[in-house]
C-alpha cells in the first residue's frame, strides 16, 4: 500500500509544478487570442490563416493539458486499489451479502484476485470544463474553413480565448487536481486497524461502484459536454442568422445543431434511469434537472420552428430560439453553482 | 386548398412551439422557486405538496402538447374533418382521467391512443402508403415517426415507473426509437 501511495504522490508532486506551468501557457494563449481578434479587426484579409493557426494552437494546448490529466487518471487506476487482507475480505463479503438482503441493490462481492480499483473518468469536477473546451476547440478548428464572414470568425475566436482564460484563472484542473476525490480516498492510505480499514472500505466501495466507476459516468457527462460545445458554435451561427438572411449560415447552424441535439438527448436519456435510481422521487423538480429539461425543450422548439423558415418572421424567430437554447445552456451550467439540489457544485 | 393545409400545419407547429415554450418557462420558474423556498430544507410533506402542484401544471401542459400531437399525427393519413373528432375524443379522455383519478391517469389515457396512432403512421409509411408530411425524403419521415413514438413511449415509461421500475424495457425501447429517429432524420440533411 505504501508503494502505491508513494507512486501516486510522485505523480501529484510532478503536477504541482507542471500544473501552474500549463496554466501559464493557457493564460498566455488565451490572452493572445484577444490580441488575434484585434489584429484581425485591422487586417481582415489575413483572418483565414491567422485565425486557424490560433485555433490549432489553442486546441493543441488543451489537448496537452487533457493528456496530462489522463496520465493522472491512469496513475490513479494503477495505484488506488482497495486491497484487503484475506481475513478482512471474508468479513466484508459477509457484510455485503447481508446488505444485499435488506436493499434493492447488491454490491458486487470482493474478489481477492481482482481487488476493486478506482477508474474515475477525466471529467470530474473542474476537469469537465477542460473536456468541454477541448471539444469546442476541435469543432471550431473544423468549422473555420467553412466560414465566409469575419463576424463568425471573431465569435469563434472569442469563445476560444475566453475558454483558455477561464481555465487558467478560475478552474484549476491541473494545479489543484481532483480535490474532492483525493480527500475522499486519503483515509485509505493512513495506518489503520483492521476494524477501521473495513469501515473505510465500506465507505469507499459504494462510491467506487455507483459513482467513480459507474458506466453512466463514462457516458452521461461527456455527451452533455459535447452538446454544450456544439451549442456554443450553434449560438455564433444563430447570432449570424439573426443579423443576415443567408441560407449558408442557416445550414451551418442546423448542421451544428444536429449533433448537439443528438448528444444532449442521448446524454439525458442515459443519465435519467441512474438519477431516478440514485435519488428516487427527490429527483423530480431538482433545479439542475429542471434547467436541463428546459434547455432540451427550448432546443426542440428550434427544430420545430425551423420547418417553416420561409414564412414571414420565422427566420428571426428560429434564430432567436437557437440563441435562447444557448442562454438556457449557460443557465443550466450556472444552476449547478447557484441553486441547491442533487447536482450542486460546492 | 394546398395553401390552407399548410397554414393549418403552420398553426399546429406554432401551437406546439408555444406550449413547449410555456413548459420551459414552468421549468425555469421551478428552478427559481426551489431556491426561493429553500426546498432542500423543507419537510418531506411540504416538499411533496410543492412537487404535486408542479406535477399538475406540467401534466396540463404535456396534455396540451399531446393534443397538438394528436392533431398532427393522424393528419398524415386521415381526412381533415376527422382530426377534430380525434382531438376532441382525446381531450375528453384526458379530462375524464383527471376527474376520475389524477393527472397521471389522464396522461396515460391520452398517451396510449397517441402512441397507437403513431404506430399506425409508422406501419403505413413502411408499407409504402402515401402520407402527408411537410417534408420530403423517406429517412426524414421515418425519423419523425420514430422520434414522436419514442417520446410517447418515454413519457409512458416515466409515468409507469411505480409498476415497471427505473430501467424498464419500455424506457430503453423509447430511447432506441428517439436516438435512431434522430439519426434517420439527420441522414438526409
Amino acid at each position: 500500500m505504501t508503494t502505491e501511495f508513494l507512486a501516486l504522490s510522485k505523480v501529484l508532486s510532478v503536477l504541482k509544478w507542471l500544473g501552474p506551468c500549463w496554466e501559464l501557457i493557457l493564460f498566455l494563449v488565451g490572452l493572445s487570442g484577444i490580441g488575434v481578434i484585434f489584429y484581425l479587426g485591422k487586417n481582415p484579409a489575413r483572418a483565414q490563416k491567422v485565425g486557424r493557426l490560433y485555433l490549432g494552437a489553442s486546441a493543441l494546448t488543451l489537448l496537452g493539458v487533457f493528456l496530462t490529466l489522463c496520465y493522472l487518471h491512469l496513475s490513479i487506476y494503477q495505484t488506488v486499489v482497495l486491497k484487503l487482507p484475506p481475513d478482512l475480505a471474508h468479513l466484508v463479503n459477509q457484510w455485503l451479502l447481508g446488505m444485499g438482503k435488506n436493499y434493492a441493490f447488491q454490491l458486487p462481492l470482493y474478489h481477492p484476485s481482482q481487488p476493486p480499483r478506482f477508474a474515475p473518468p477525466p471529467w470530474l469536477g473542474d476537469e469537465k470544463y477542460l473536456f468541454w473546451f477541448l471539444i469546442y476547440s476541435l469543432l471550431a478548428y473544423w468549422a473555420w474553413p467553412k466560414l465566409s464572414k469575419n463576424f463568425f470568425r471573431y465569435g469563434l475566436l472569442f469563445f476560444s480565448a475566453l475558454h483558455l482564460l477561464l481555465l487558467s484563472l478560475f478552474f484549476h484542473p491541473l494545479s489543484n487536481p481532483l480535490p474532492e476525490f483525493l480527500a475522499e480516498i486519503s483515509p485509505w492510505w493512513a495506518p489503520l486497524s483492521a476494524h477501521q480499514r473495513i469501515i473505510v472500505f465500506l465507505k469507499l466501495y459504494p462510491r467506487l461502484i455507483f459513482y467513480y466507476n459507474a458506466p453512466y459516468m463514462w457516458i452521461h457527462p461527456p455527451l452533455l459536454l459535447i452538446a454544450y460545445a456544439t451549442l456554443e458554435l450553434f449560438f455564433v451561427f444563430c447570432l449570424g442568422m439573426f443579423m443576415y438572411e443567408d441560407l449558408q449560415i442557416e445550414k451551418l447552424a442546423y448542421f451544428t445543431a444536429r449533433p448537439g441535439y443528438l448528444a444532449l438527448t442521448l446524454g439525458m436519456l442515459v443519465g435519467l434511469p441512474w438519477a431516478l435510481e440514485a435519488w428516487g422521487s427527490n429527483w423530480w423538480w431538482d433545479p439542475k434537472i429542471s434547467s436541463s429539461l428546459m434547455m432540451w425543450v427550448v432546443f426542440s422548439t428550434y427544430f420545430h420552428a425551423r420547418l417553416y423558415l420561409s414564412r414571414r418572421g420565422m427566420w428571426r424567430f428560429t434564430a432567436l430560439l437557437g440563441i435562447l437554447s444557448f442562454v438556457a445552456m449557460v443557465f443550466t451550467v450556472i444552476a449547478s453553482y447557484l441553486f441547491g439540489g442533487q447536482h450542486t457544485v460546492h | 386548398m394546398h395553401k390552407d393545409r399548410y397554414s393549418y400545419d403552420f398553426i399546429l407547429i406554432l401551437l406546439a412551439v408555444g406550449l413547449m415554450f410555456l413548459l420551459s418557462l414552468l421549468l425555469l420558474g421551478s428552478t427559481f422557486y426551489f431556491k426561493l423556498l429553500g426546498l432542500g430544507q423543507l419537510a418531506p410533506a411540504q416538499k411533496g405538496l410543492y412537487e404535486g402542484v408542479l406535477n399538475r401544471l406540467a401534466a396540463a401542459l404535456l396534455g396540451g402538447i399531446l393534443l397538438v400531437l394528436a392533431l398532427c399525427i393522424p393528419r398524415r393519413f386521415l381526412p381533415w374533418k376527422f382530426l377534430y373528432y380525434v382531438a376532441l375524443a382525446l381531450g375528453l379522455l384526458f379530462i375524464t382521467g383527471w376527474i376520475v383519478r389524477d393527472w397521471r391517469l389522464a396522461l396515460i389515457l391520452v398517451l396510449l391512443p397517441t402512441g397507437a396512432l403513431q404506430l399506425i403512421t409508422l406501419i403505413l409509411l413502411i408499407t409504402g402508403r402515401k402520407l402527408h408530411f411537410h417534408y420530403e425524403g423517406f429517412g426524414k419521415k421515418f425519423g419523425s415517426c420514430f422520434i414522436h413514438l419514442g417520446l410517447v413511449l418515454l413519457a409512458l415509461s416515466l409515468l409507469l415507473i411505480p409498476y415497471l421500475g427505473f430501467k424498464s424495457a419500455l424506457f430503453w425501447t423509447a430511447a432506441f426509437f428517439l436516438v435512431s429517429g434522430l439519426l434517420c432524420s439527420y441522414k438526409e440533411g
